[in-house]
């Protein structure tokens, strides 16, 4: 993206970019009048941003359309959604309590049916199949280590059992194998927090044209 | 196109079987220990530090005058089916949390970014400020409702530095907020107790909290609290069919050694 050459776009860079020192003034110093405007200035604008986005979404894209080719039933998730802000009033606001009970119970439904396959048959056929034909020492190495590791560390997670005797030394070989992924797993985000972090230097730059933008 | 014609027709899609058993066998789990549950059979949860840890952290807060904060995350809502139990279990805790706070007198904040939550979490509130016989403490203003996540979070690192909560409660589904919010909580030398179902955000709350309530840990720290047979039934069935899984594991590790495929293809029906 070039350099904006239009005021407006002048002027919105300047502006992210100052906003950005606001915010950064927390972490670098301390709490501040200055980092409280930019975070009192975000949260209006984020919600107001939500609120269009959400409204224009649902009521124009998502049910208007269909309303217009006389999708009558449409009509339901609608009443169903105002419904919603009847937790604003005390005296209703037990109606609020319908939607929230037919989202929670639907989403549970169907969410249902993405749990099973990926989260426990393709996680037992991954861990039990063996390296292929003619796979080396450290495909194997591999292999016992991946089904050991998920073995104790799915036995850690068996919680109405004390882990006591011979169950006591697989949890706790299971919560070291879990803390040697929680380990990685780490590691890796924390070069990808730098990532971001040099992103926002890289902006710091190119707003002043130190750095080409 | 045919094929897909028939695959639509099918009662049970080929792939999709072994997932149908388990996802029976998981309820007839469940009805079992749910019903000896409640014919009084007892179902114990194992011994949990972080749970043991909550008075003491509502204790160092009223040695310190400062509030408590709590908050569940803003990963999903209720209806997620991923991220909802763990907002569920969440909510459980936060009502022994309440209960705590009562006692001793110690300002509760609570940053609800879920709005299908906010009835639920009000009414846990209520209930616990009336169960310790303090129902006027219990203000609706102690729940602060902030959409979206990166507005949420702000808003909790801004009462970080203004209220400097002794104790801070991370317990939920969380997504990067557990990184931003566990190192704030850590900069004003808060005593930290996290837990999340979120394998991702794990670590991070492993590096900044005090106490972790690992993955399904959470699901059992809520069912010890809310001791309902249920739930705890639930729990009980949901270890013996990890049993069994852990069984079936083991064979098919063994069987791996003599490349027999017959579990694999067992577990592909």
């Amino acid at each position: 993206m070039p350099y904006p050459t239009d005021p407006a776009g002048i002027a919105g860079l300047w502006i992210s970019w100052l906003l950005m020192l606001m915010i950064y003034s927390y972490p670098l110093y301390k709490e501040n009048p200055v980092y409280r405007f930019a975070e009192h200035t975000y949260i209006g604008l984020m919600l107001a941003i939500m609120l269009i986005t959400t409204t224009i979404t649902t009521t124009i894209r998502m049910v208007g359309p269909p309303l217009m080719q006389g999708k009558v039933w449409y009509v339901i998730p609608v009443i169903l959604g105002f419904m919603m802000f009847f937790l604003l009033t005390p005296r209703y606001r037990w109606l609020s309590r319908y939607p929230i009970a037919i989202l929670v119970g639907a989403g549970f439904g169907l969410g249902m049916r993405g749990v099973l396959i990926p989260n426990i048959t393709k996680q037992v056929i991954s861990t039990i199949t063996p390296p292929a034909v003619g796979a080396g020492a450290v495909d194997w190495w591999n292999y016992i280590y991946i089904a050991i590791g998920t073995i104790c560390a799915v036995m850690y997670f068996v919680l109405t059992w004390e882990h006591r005797g011979a169950m006591g030394y697989a949890t706790r070989l299971g919560r070291w194998i879990i803390m040697i992924g929680l380990g990685a797993y780490f590691g890796n985000t924390v070069l990808f927090r730098m990532a971001m972090l040099s992103g926002r230097a890289q902006f710091f730059l190119q707003v002043l044209r130190i750095a080409p933008m | 196109m045919v094929k897909k014609e028939e695959e639509n027709m099918a009662i049970i899609v080929e792939g999709r079987g072994m997932a149908l058993v388990i996802l029976l066998l998981s309820y007839i789990l469940f009805y079992v220990f749910m019903y000896l549950g409640r014919k009084g059979r007892e179902i114990p949860v194992r011994t949990l530090p972080p749970m043991a840890a909550i008075p003491e952290g509502i204790g160092r807060a009223a040695e310190m005058g400062r509030p408590v904060m709590f908050t569940p995350g803003i990963a999903g809502d209720l209806n997620d089916p991923t991220q909802g139990p763990q907002v569920l279990a969440a909510i459980s805790i936060l009502g022994y949390i309440a209960r705590e706070c009562a006692k001793t007198g110690v300002k509760l904040d609570v940053f609800m970014p879920i709005p299908t939550a906010l009835p639920l979490t009000e009414e846990t509130l209520r209930t616990a400020y009336m169960a310790e016989g303090k129902p006027e403490e219990f203000s609706p203003d102690m729940i602060h409702f902030i959409a979206g996540q990166s507005p949420y979070l702000t808003a909790v690192l801004g009462y970080f530095q203004r209220e400097r909560p002794a104790t801070n409660f991370l317990i939920g589904g969380f997504y990067y907020e557990s990184v931003v919010m566990g190192e704030g909580g850590n900069t004003i030398g808060a005593f930290q107790i996290g837990g999340t179902a979120n394998t991702h955000q794990m670590p991070f709350l492993v590096a900044t909290c005090d106490y972790v309530l690992l993955a399904e840990e959470l699901y059992a720290a809520g069912a010890s609290i809310s001791k309902d047979p249920d739930i705890l039934g639930c729990l009980r069935g949901e270890d013996v069919m990890k049993l069994i899984l852990i069984a079936l594991m083991i064979i098919g590790f063994l069987l791996g050694f003599a490349r027999s495929p017959a579990l694999i293809n067992v577990l592909r029906w």
